[in-house]
């Protein structure tokens, strides 16, 4: 019984202890040396700044300090306070959700279907799986100017499909209840990454499945929403969180389209992202750009946990219980 | 253990080593930016005039090595710069972006350069590069507006030329009206008058006998009630010729610079525009049916609205006297008139037609005018070469202010509120004013 008791609460080497100990093994050198390029760029071009970023949000770096003119100055929460002063903070958010509302579904959807389709196409999946992906290659700037001309609600390629079909095309780049739908549809249209994902954890679903639940007599849709949804929703939950978040981050595109030299800059295309970078680069409010930075942060860490919670009704991870 | 502390030994060789790479690079780099090397930011290579200007500065400064890097300026560039302490010796910007690093103490004074040639140069241009009672630098082009008038356009329509014009605001909206064509579908097939709002928001602001800013740069005059009633009245032209989505839309499909341009497809009757356009215009379709005006006041007097880059020497600068010598010779009467006449020579060998060049430096302008241009017998363009040779008397710059970029930022948002129907030109220039005057005393 005494043995037993010492057993119990003899400590064994700390943590701190057992790790140093490793450094004994060559293993653990060859394994530091291979991840350190990794960790050095961690450090130096993520961590740093970020670590930076949240001093300067409490500080008012500005062009004098960048200059080395003047010492940079502690403001407690000025900049903080000043997120709920300025009425484009809130249109800015208001933009981006709107997106990213948009975006994420409409491009998980569109994924989705476009993956389900290759599943059928045979020897020419290959094809169409290269074309799918192009676009998502294709690079932002380029999808920028190019939503300017395929959306121009004259000669706009969109709009001259759609008076064929004899609908009438809106005006998708000037009026403002079509701006961010149309920076979405751009997106969407851009959705090869995401289809290749859900593509991937198509072809992960046993065929067993489907073929008992043909054997039950369950239709095409009930395959889908009992068979196939479930299976791959761990894909479909890694593809939202990570558009979610590349939504709350929307610059390349509408900044390309209305902000670069010579656009229009409409208010409905200032994106949270866009707002922060004129505040930096043009204006040079820095510790203001870097408490709106900490806030997209905030509101990006909020998103992520609510969907991670909710996500647990919905995903279901092979070999693991519903939660 | 042994081992061990031969690894150690190994990595903190090579922290050493990567150490004195480091600081060797930047020992190489502060010495690489020595007096004898001028360091140009901001005017990398461009068009004939441009090289040839630059040709000429340079040959006087022998023996400097002169660096231009590809590319023209830009903010995040140049605070990176700062940042990093490879600041440039000279830079080239816009003119409403001097007053502002001027504030924040980024540039130098440059008086005792400038004032020795400070009497060439045009008043308003000089003033926008002023704050606080000294000079930053030299301005370089100045744009003037005028009215171009597709006479076409107004033949067709059935409408004198006399109406082209902006003395009567009634007259005006009416003129715009009628020139206007939309086809079966309600499209805007030709636009009547185009505002050019927000860019040209200061000259209707001025149309309306105002300014939006105050003449020391210090106060921000965006919603004064000429103010209000100068965006009203803007955008009612744009809503009586269609409405902004269909007016934008249809804009957005011109080719402005090149052989296929509105004026050749007769896709706008009239608009005031920047001069440099006369050029583009001459060059592309000499025979474009084209008239010049002045854009006058509404009593009549011509009115202008200039603006332009400016020169001006960062401190820190390594070679200020250099840089001083540069922006002096770039810009001097030589350098213009140099350029002017291989400009002359070139398009004259093309058969096509030379406009002149419109500078900030008045002295430059007048000898162009009278050495270089002449009648190319294209009547057209040489009426629009007196017109802005006149109109340059009459110009307007937005003088120096500490939250320049800022003010034209606020009223461009404003504006573009108003034109999508999101807000009255009230409210917008509000808000405007509210933001740009909040721009103004952060930075002064």
């Amino acid at each position: 019984m005494t043995s037993v008791t010492l057993n119990r609460i003899a400590p064994g080497p700390s943590r701190a202890r057992r790790w140093l100990s490793g450094f004994r093994e060559r293993e653990t050198w060859i394994a530091y040396l291979f991840i350190s390029p990794w960790v050095f760029g961690f450090v130096v071009l993520t961590l740093g700044p970020m670590l930076f970023s949240l001093y300067y949000s409490f500080t008012n770096y500005g062009l004098q300090q960048i200059a080395g003119l003047e010492p940079t100055k502690t403001v407690g929460l000025h900049n903080y306070r000043q997120l709920f002063d300025d009425p484009k903070i809130a249109s800015s958010l208001k933009n981006t959700f709107i997106y990213t509302v948009m975006m994420v579904p409409g491009k998980i959807i569109f994924a989705l279907a476009l993956a389900m389709l290759l599943m059928r196409a045979g020897k020419a999946a290959g094809f169409f799986r290269t074309i799918f992906y192009i676009p998502h290659i294709t690079p932002p700037v380029a999808i920028g100017v190019l939503l300017i001309y395929l959306f121009n609600g004259r000669i706009g390629i969109i709009d001259v499909g759609l008076r064929h079909i004899g609908l009438p095309g809106p005006y998708w780049t000037t009026d403002p209840s079509w701006i961010k739908p149309s920076i979405a549809l751009m997106d969407i249209w851009a959705c090869g990454g995401t289809m290749v994902i859900l593509l991937a954890a198509l072809y992960g679903v046993p065929q067993h499945l489907y073929e008992a639940a043909a054997m039950d007599g369950a239709s095409h849709w009930r395959r889908f929403k009992d068979v196939t949804l479930p299976m791959i929703s761990p894909a479909l939950f890694f593809c939202f969180i990570i558009l979610t978040l590349a939504g709350l981050q929307q610059f390349t595109q509408a900044y390309t389209a209305y902000y670069g030299a010579g656009g229009t800059q409409p208010e409905a295309a200032l994106f949270y992202a866009i707002y922060l970078f004129r505040n930096a680069f043009e204006f040079f409010n820095m510790g203001f750009a870097s408490a709106m930075a900490w806030l997209l942060f905030a509101i990006s860490m909020v998103v992520t946990v609510i969907n991670i919670t909710v996500s647990r009704r919905f995903v279901f991870y092979q070999g693991s219980a519903r939660g | 253990m042994e081992g061990h502390q031969k690894r150690v030994a190994v990595l903190l060789a090579c922290a050493a080593v990567l150490a004195a790479v480091v600081a060797g690079s930047a020992i190489a780099r502060s010495d690489r930016a020595g007096a004898g090397t001028l360091n140009i930011y901001g005017y990398g290579p461009g068009d004939d005039v441009q090289e040839n200007r630059a040709t000429y500065a340079a040959s006087q400064l022998q023996g400097t090595d002169i660096k231009r890097p590809a590319g023209d300026f830009n903010d995040q560039v140049f605070a990176t710069r700062l940042a990093s302490g490879d600041i440039p010796d000279l830079v080239r910007m816009g003119r409403p972006r001097i007053a502002q690093y001027a504030a924040k103490g980024v540039l130098q004074p440059m008086d005792s350069c400038v004032n020795p040639v400070k009497k060439q140069y045009r008043v308003g241009a000089i003033a926008a590069m002023t704050y606080k009672g000294h000079v930053y630098g030299l301005p370089e082009f100045t744009n003037q507006i005028t009215l171009i008038v597709n006479q076409s356009a107004f033949k067709a329509a059935g409408v004198p030329i006399s109406a082209a014009q902006t003395k009567n605001k009634k007259a005006l909206l009416a003129t715009a009206k009628k020139l206007t064509k939309l086809d079966n579908n309600g499209n805007v097939t030709r636009i009547g008058f185009d505002p050019k709002i927000p860019e040209f928001f200061p000259l209707w602001v001025k149309w309306f006998g105002d300014d939006i800013i105050s003449k020391d740069g210090l106060h921000a005059k965006l919603n004064t009630a000429n103010a209000v009633s100068a965006l009203t009245y803007a955008v009612s032209i744009i809503n009586a010729e269609g409405g902004w989505n269909k007016f934008k839309a249809y804009r957005d499909t011109f080719d402005f610079f090149g052989r296929q341009n509105p004026l050749v497809k007769d896709q706008l009757g009239f608009w005031p525009m920047e001069s440099f356009i006369y050029n583009v215009f001459s060059n592309n379709s000499p025979n474009a049916d084209l008239v010049a005006k002045f854009f006058t006041n509404r009593k009549g007097g011509p009115i202008t609205y200039f603006s332009g880059n400016g020169w001006a020497v960062p401190k820190g600068s390594k070679n200020a006297a250099d840089a001083c010598k540069y922006m002096k010779a770039v810009t001097s009467v030589d350098a213009w008139l140099a350029a002017a006449k291989k400009r002359e020579a070139a398009r004259r060998a093309a058969g096509s037609t030379f406009t002149g060049l419109y500078t900030a430096n008045a002295v430059a302008d007048a000898k162009v005018y009278n050495d270089v241009y002449q009648s190319y017998g294209h009547p057209q363009f040489d009426k629009a070469v007196q017109t802005l040779v006149h109109a340059s008397k009459y110009g307007f710059e937005l003088p120096a202010s500490p939250g320049g970029q800022q003010l034209v930022q606020s009223y461009t948002d404003a504006i573009n509120r108003v034109l999508s129907g999101q807000q009255t030109p009230k409210a917008a220039l509000n808000q405007a004013q509210r933001e740009a005057q909040k721009a103004i005393n952060d930075n002064k």
